[in-house]
């Protein structure tokens, strides 16, 4: 046996250009929902007035009020949090080694919930306005509790699991407790909440994209975006980690470290998402299913393919929660998570192994 | 010499699993590793590439300490064939190809790719080149762990029962080719396995393995049914037939 390095593998090749090509296409569909998004809504404006206008040529003083004001950042926070939420899902899958990897399963969003409700009602932070809508003051509060309480969970998974030794199994059971431990306590403090109180910590966990300014926009257009270099850059060490930790290790892959640095990365880009917007309900979980469905398990592509499929996946289920029962506007969540069980439910029964 | 283990012992928490193991491999020898249910078989094995962080004693590869070298460099040198591959969606290019990850920076170049190739050629594997792993049939799987530790390009390889869940076929299959290799590519191989008749017939030199010590080191030529009943506890019969030792159960 000799190695001859002489040969090309000619059909690998034409295999991996078919995968390049199906994240170029998901791109330009991306851009087509995105424009689609800012057209459509209670006022109708056209692809052409929708493309000129984003190319600053101006086409009418009101059309320039809705796109820059409500429609385009509204579409680009859909954007980000999709490609966020399912960028982190897919990354608890791979070092977890679990399908059930998302930022539900292990209690993050729960620990959301609660940060959200105590603030509620230690710094009382809900209200009501004269027109009977509930709003939140000091909207920083909430979600730099919310977004504490994230952070706390993953660190405390973090050190049970290396108490056990980093397994993957540890991680989503003591993720399950968690979550649990957090949804009693959030029962607890709506318990003894007041009617506006109680509705301030509901409206809150109605995830919802209108809610982001451009600044928070910004600040998590930046932390997915970095996020999202960090996950390609470690890509070929998802995919030693499919094939287990033992395997993984004998190709020069240091698990425990990789597992640690990506958990926290994929955390902090699920709880600036949910902390700014609220809970959006199965994105996180569904899209990178869908995604390896198509194109496998090679992280190599999953990592860009699954950014795009959240961003498509979220940024349509916001267009259709506002425009579905105009004039009234859903938040987002609802549609997510109408949708999401579905799809869960379908690809689980098409046999969907991992 | 290509391997040197000097005095290793390991403990799982308080459990002293293997204890003053002392052995050497040169290239192109197999070296089998024998010894019943929890000897201490497998934590050897994963001792050797550090996939178990050991405390006490010494391992060389081709005079290096594996202690001072980064995971990285010990998979430069280390290959590593698992006792099950873990199935997955990967495609069994793709899965042979992370062999190469050790010396891949960031994108697997041309050369990457011709070797992967070459060496799914020699192991038949290349009709396979875009089916996924996970449907693929148990000795098929075990074919792409043994590409992808070839791939790796390393010194010493190490199998952890490299045969348990395969017919007789694809277990001969598998056992010819651990041969070819070894002296193809002048590599070091340890195996630890259970058949005794395996290890008889494909090794240069085995280990038993007892409670965590070295029983014994011999050639297959020194073989008794004394070692074996001492190891094993079981009487058993030794008949020669074509330059073999077979062991036979009373």
């Amino acid at each position: 046996m000799h190695i001859n390095l002489n040969e090309m593998p000619v059909d690998y090749k034409k295999y991996t250009f078919r995968k390049a090509l199906f994240i170029i296409s998901s791109f330009i569909f991306l851009v087509f929902v995105f424009i689609v998004s800012i057209s459509v809504g209670a006022v109708n404006i056209s692809f052409a007035d929708v493309i000129r206008t984003l190319l600053f040529q101006s086409q009418s003083k009101r059309f320039d009020l809705i796109i820059w004001n409500i429609r385009l950042p509204q579409a680009l926070t859909a954007v980000t949090a999709g490609a966020a939420l399912s960028i982190s899902g897919l990354i608890m899958q791979a070092i977890l080694n679990n399908p059930l990897g998302s930022p539900f399963t292990l209690g993050i969003s729960h620990a959301a919930s609660f940060g959200a409700a105590l603030s509620v009602i230690l710094f009382k932070t809900g209200s009501i306005q004269s027109k009977g809508n509930i709003q939140i003051l000091n909207h920083y509060l909430t979600t730099g509790s919310a977004f504490f309480f994230c952070i706390l969970t993953a660190f405390i998974i973090l050190i049970i699991s290396k108490i056990k030794k980093m397994s993957s199994e540890v991680m989503v059971l003591a993720g399950v407790a968690l979550g649990s431990l957090f949804t009693a306590a959030t029962m607890f403090l709506q318990y003894f909440a007041t009617d506006v109180q109680l509705a301030a910590m509901v409206f809150w966990t109605f995830g919802d994209t209108a809610r982001a300014s451009w600044k928070e926009l910004l600040i998590m257009i930046l932390v997915t975006l970095t996020a999202l270099i960090f996950f390609f850059y470690n890509s070929w060490n998802y995919n030693a980690m499919q094939s287990g930790d033992d395997n993984a290790k004998s190709l020069g892959v240091n698990t425990e470290l990789i597992r640690i640095i990506s958990m926290l990365a994929a955390t902090l880009v699920t709880s600036v998402v949910v902390a700014f917007l609220g809970i959006i309900g199965f994105i996180g979980l569904v899209c990178p299913h869908m995604v390896k469905r198509i194109i496998g398990d090679d992280h190599r592509y999953l990592v860009f393919a699954s950014a795009i499929a959240g961003a498509v996946l979220l940024l349509s289920a916001d267009t259709l929660a506002r425009t579905v029962l105009l004039p009234h506007v859903l938040p987002v969540a609802v549609i997510t998570s109408f949708l999401g069980a579905p799809v869960f439910i379908y690809l689980l029964i098409k046999g969907y192994r991992k | 010499m290509m391997l040197s283990v000097k005095n290793l012992s390991f403990k799982y928490k308080r459990n002293k699993v293997l204890n003053n193991i002392s052995f050497e491999v040169d290239k192109k020898e197999i070296v089998s590793i024998l010894g019943p249910n929890g000897a201490g078989k497998s934590t050897l094995i994963k001792c050797i590439n550090r996939i178990l962080n050991y405390k006490e004693g010494t391992i060389q590869v081709d005079n290096e300490n594996i202690r001072l070298l980064s995971q990285n460099k010990i998979a430069k040198n280390i290959g590593y064939v698992p006792q099950r591959a873990e199935s997955c969606k990967l495609t069994v290019f793709d899965a042979i190809l992370l062999g190469r990850k050790p010396h891949i920076k960031f994108k697997a170049g041309d050369k990457d790719l011709k070797i992967v190739y070459s060496v799914m050629k020699n192991l038949n594997l290349e009709k396979l080149s875009l089916r996924y792993v996970e449907e693929l049939s148990g000795g098929e799987m075990q074919k792409v762990s043994i590409a992808r530790a070839l791939v790796q390009d390393p010194k010493i390889i190490l199998m952890d029962e490299p045969t348990n869940n395969l017919d007789l076929k694809n277990q001969q299959e598998i056992l010819n080719l651990i041969s070819d290799i070894a002296i193809d590519h002048e590599l070091a191989i340890i195996i630890s396995v259970h058949d005794i008749n395996t290890a008889l017939r494909y090794s240069n030199k085995i280990i038993f393995l007892k409670n965590g010590r070295i029983y014994k080191q011999i050639t297959p030529d020194e073989v008794s049914s004394k070692i074996i009943e001492d190891v094993y506890e079981v009487k058993v019969n030794i008949h020669e037939f074509k330059d073999y030792h077979h062991i036979i159960p009373v």
